[in-house]
């Protein structure tokens, strides 16, 4: 019953944001079919402008638009693109979302290998130089701006050192290119997500290592060690768990750009060429997988929360 | 004696120290209970996690030994310590809203002081174990309970589950710090006198410490009054009752609701109690005292009134209000 | 004030911003070139003396537009620190103390907001309303106003029932003054806290924008889309692209680490 609910806010939320992105859509001051085939032909080819404006749908109301669309979208089907007038929406996004998702979901998992660890370093050295040292490196590592990394680093590795491809491809009849174009973006779209997600176990950790049922842990003789992992690191785990669920949705949105400095072919680069280009329909699709991977995520965060704490009940959140 | 305490004197403070505890001396005897009574910061909680090497981060015992059964605690690693916890010793919180992991199980928790102690048991014998501790500190249904989280039961029964952990390996001494502090009054009862039955049956001695005198009165044979980490009277329940003659306890005791004549208003003693850092020479309820001298603003000594009943106060032997 | 200095994070912090902050102020009078003028026979230099940082593709000097550069940082981050301040803490104030349905409307209303990922809410709105200054900063103002609504909704929603408060009603004190006077300076520390947050947050948003071409455009500068270009010619002047990201980075740690230093201080305190 719980579930039903939860589904349906999901798609009360999509609503919502694509009603909210499709207007503001609408306001835009660029012109598709100017984008599509340039000032020349548009003054000599009226007819061509005629039949594109209808095609785009140029010339209908915005709420005839918008219904339109919702009912294709139900469908199954997200509309042509304006500027790639080959393809549809589906087909383009189809191309692209496996690189985009992979370097999400890689840069998770480097994420989770290496900030956890290092979170609980940074708990076990807090007030000793090394780990002060620690922290001053975490702090860094969240202040670096992603791009200008991946820059230093495409700079560095990619030109200098001729480690990787300046140009990346993700071809999987080619593996050994393929690991080699992602490493780099791997590596630089998780700097920030590792310094986050270490300096909050490490909180997490030093704040569950002064409560009440680690003295009673102590008092029952247990050993320390086991202490910590029994009991301390389990805790601490929890509040991590939501960071990492909401990392993933920022690494989504981060690898935007992490794709437009090396060259990769994503939704991302798809985004920025589409907003460049006035084409709606990919802009509005590309936009709405994103807002369905969000919901996704969260949902699937709920359940997971359910399942590790058993405070929690379905329906509640612990804020 | 069980338990013996001498001179002991704790500080705690990360780049300053300060003195916590200064000269504490108590005593246990087997199949006894003593009584630690005190406002907040008066060092009766600090005490017990002296004795039981809990102390906060940056606490140490700067001076004096804690014997047990001959052994000083205080000389002991941390490893050997461990080994008393939990099976010879067994402490009871207060605080059973927080003293139990939200995330474990009940019957995991209670298991957990027991497999510590007993590696060679199986889980099935570890858990016969839980369960008859569980029935003994007269948790109902104990099939459900056992699966249970802590968020699900009452303050109560929550106590009833440390209960069992403190006595799970029938130790030889119990602490009981406050244990009945944060419960209903009528639950309290019940809870002290579950606790008499188990000393009873297992033949423990218990260190019982309270703000509540009342409490005290019911639970304890030996009393201990302390005020700013000093233990300012000590003596026979009875005789504390009867012949109190420290202000502090006085006052203690005349604000019991009781104690006071019928119409009246409940007496307090004037001012707070103090923290360790506004400690001065001499004796520490000096601002509070409605029989002070100049002279216990530098002197403060300890003087036998009758057997075994002892105040730190130097006008202590005078006349009566 | 020194014991807010006394805490190591926030004494750094504010130094870090102070020197970045007087290097703001010097370039409104002085930079060593106009940033906007062209050198027609010094194109894509590498340092020199005369050019400290080298020259970028249409021959202008890349220290003076570094420099100007800091201008429009500090504005995108201290004006939608502002705006979405105002519109969050104003939101917060009505929602909480008023409560009923206008609270949950409000509340739902925020929540979907904060569903939808801060940048791709920012490259919509800037694809959508065009680019430049006033657009990036309208842009990400609404990206942060989410936050302080909710904070300043739980602190009134606890303050509302809170001693001081009850007193100045039973006093008969109107309750416009009772929010403005007795709320406000109680949430002071945790705005404070958050919006340092803001504005390094700010920072890095407005840089990715602008350097992807969404966010500043030229020739006004920022440190962000001065990379947009700087990336192809790292190769003859690495400091071309080193020097503006390396600036942000710093902008970004020393609001970080003010707000950490504050928070540490607050929480001692108990002003929370």
């Amino acid at each position: 019953m719980y579930y039903l609910k939860r589904t349906l806010t999901a798609f009360a939320t999509i609503f919502f944001v694509t009603v909210f992105l499709f207007l503001l859509l609408q306001v835009v001051p660029g012109d598709p079919v100017l984008s599509r085939i340039g000032m020349d032909e548009m003054e000599f080819n009226p007819r061509l402008v005629e039949q594109l404006t209808r095609e785009f749908e140029l010339d209908k109301p915005i709420i005839e638009r918008y219904t339109n669309w919702i009912f294709r979208v139900v469908k199954g089907d997200l509309g042509n693109s304006f500027n790639y007038s080959n393809y549809t929406v589906n087909e383009l996004i189809a191309q692209r979302i496996t690189t985009t998702v992979l370097l999400a979901f890689l840069s998770l998992i480097l994420v989770i290998i290496i900030g956890i660890p290092l979170g609980i370093l940074l708990a076990k050295t807090e007030d000793t130089l090394g780990g002060d040292l620690l922290n001053a490196f975490s702090q860094i590592g969240l202040a670096l701006p992603n791009f200008w990394v991946a820059i230093i680093a495409l700079w560095l590795f990619g030109s200098v050192l001729g480690w990787f491809p300046i140009r990346g491809r993700i071809d999987f009849n080619n593996l050994a290119l393929t690991i080699r174009s992602l490493i780099l973006p791997v590596v630089t779209l998780s700097i920030g997500g590792i310094a986050s997600v270490a300096r909050y176990l490490k909180t997490s950790l030093i704040e569950e290592k002064e409560k009440d049922y680690v003295i009673v842990a102590k008092s029952k003789g247990v050993a320390d060690s086991t202490i910590m992992k029994k009991h301390v690191f389990r805790n601490s785990l929890i509040p991590v768990t939501t960071v990492i669920g909401l990392l993933f949705i920022s690494l989504m949105t981060g690898s935007i750009i992490i794709e437009n400095v090396f060259s990769l072919s994503g939704l991302g680069s798809l985004l920025i060429t589409s907003i460049n280009a006035n084409d709606y329909p990919v802009i509005q699709g590309v936009v709405l997988y994103y807002s369905i991977i969000v919901v996704l995520t969260t949902l699937l965060l709920d359940v997971l929360y359910v399942m590790i704490d058993p405070r929690i009940k379905l329906g509640k959140r612990r804020d | 004696m069980l338990l013996k305490v001498k001179d002991l004197h704790v500080a705690i403070g990360k780049k300053e120290k300060v003195k916590i505890l200064n000269s504490v001396s108590l005593e246990l005897d087997k199949k006894q209970v003593i009584g630690i009574i005190g406002e907040s910061g008066s060092g009766k909680s600090m005490t017990v996690k002296s004795i039981l090497n809990l102390l906060p981060k940056h606490g140490e015992i700067t001076q004096g030994e804690i014997l047990y059964k001959g052994t000083d605690l205080v000389k002991l690693s941390d490893k050997e310590m461990r080994k008393l916890l939990g099976s010879e010793i067994g402490m009871i919180f207060q605080n059973s809203m927080t003293a139990l992991n939200p995330l474990i199980k009940i019957k995991d928790q209670v298991a957990e002081v027991i497999k510590t102690h007993n590696k060679n048991l199986s889980e099935k014998e570890i858990f016969i174990r839980v369960d008859r501790l569980l029935k003994e500190v007269n948790l109902p249904n104990i099939e459900v309970v056992r699966d249970k989280y802590p968020h699900e039961l009452s303050g109560g029964q929550k106590q009833r589950v440390l209960i069992a952990i403190a006595i799970a390996n029938a130790p030889d001494m119990l602490i009981a710090d406050e244990a009945t502090t944060a419960l209903d009054v009528t639950v309290q009862f019940q809870i002290v006198k579950l606790l008499k039955s188990m000393l009873d049956k297992y033949d423990m001695s218990m260190v019982f410490i309270s703000h509540d005198l009342g409490l005290i009165r019911h639970v304890a044979d030996y009393v201990y009054i302390m005020y700013a980490g000093e233990i300012l009277e000590k003596g026979d329940v009875l005789q504390i009752f009867k012949n109190p003659k420290h202000p502090y306890t006085k006052g203690l005791i005349r604000s019991l609701p009781e104690f006071s004549k019928k119409g009246n208003k409940i007496e307090v003693i004037p001012g707070r109690a103090i923290s360790v850092h506004e400690k001065e020479e001499g004796c520490p309820f000096y601002k509070r005292c409605n029989i002070r001298v100049d002279s216990c603003k530098k002197l403060i000594k300890e003087v036998e009134i009758e057997d075994n009943h002892y105040v730190k106060c130097i006008k202590a032997g005078d006349r009566d209000e | 004030m020194s014991r807010y200095y006394a805490n190591r994070n926030f004494a750094i912090g504010s130094t870090i911003v102070l020197l970045l902050l007087v290097m703001m102020i010097i370039s409104l009078f002085w930079t060593p070139y106009d940033p906007n003028m062209i050198h027609d026979n010094h194109i894509l230099e590498s340092p020199t003396r005369e050019f400290l940082l080298g020259t970028d593709y249409l021959g202008r000097d890349i220290l003076s537009r570094v420099m100007y550069a800091s201008q429009t940082v500090f504005i995108i981050g201290g004006g939608t620190l502002i705006i979405s301040s105002i519109i969050g803490v104003s939101i917060g104030l009505i929602s909480g103390y008023f409560g009923g349905w206008l609270d949950e409307i409000l509340m739902r209303f925020v929540d979907a907001w904060m569903t939808i990922p801060g940048t791709i809410m920012v490259i919509v709105f800037v694809a959508s309303f065009g680019r430049g200054m006033t657009q990036t900063l309208i842009a990400i103002s609404l990206t942060g106003f989410a936050n302080f609504a909710k904070i300043t909704r739980s602190k009134v929603l606890s303050l509302k029932e809170s001693d001081h408060v009850l007193w100045a009603r039973s006093v008969g004190v109107k309750r416009g003054r009772i929010l403005v006077a007795h709320i406000l300076p109680d949430i002071m520390p945790t705005l404070l806290v958050v919006g340092a947050l803001r504005f390094s947050s700010a920072i890095l948003t407005e840089a990715a924008l602008s350097y992807l071409g969404l966010g500043i455009q030229p020739p006004d500068a920022s440190w962000g889309n001065i990379l947009t270009r700087a990336q192809a010619y790292i190769l003859s002047n690495w400091l071309y692209a080193f020097i503006p990201g390396l600036l942000i980075t710093l902008m970004v740690i020393g609001f970080n680490l003010i707000s950490d230093g504050l928070n540490k201080i607050y929480s001692e305190e108990g002003a929370y």
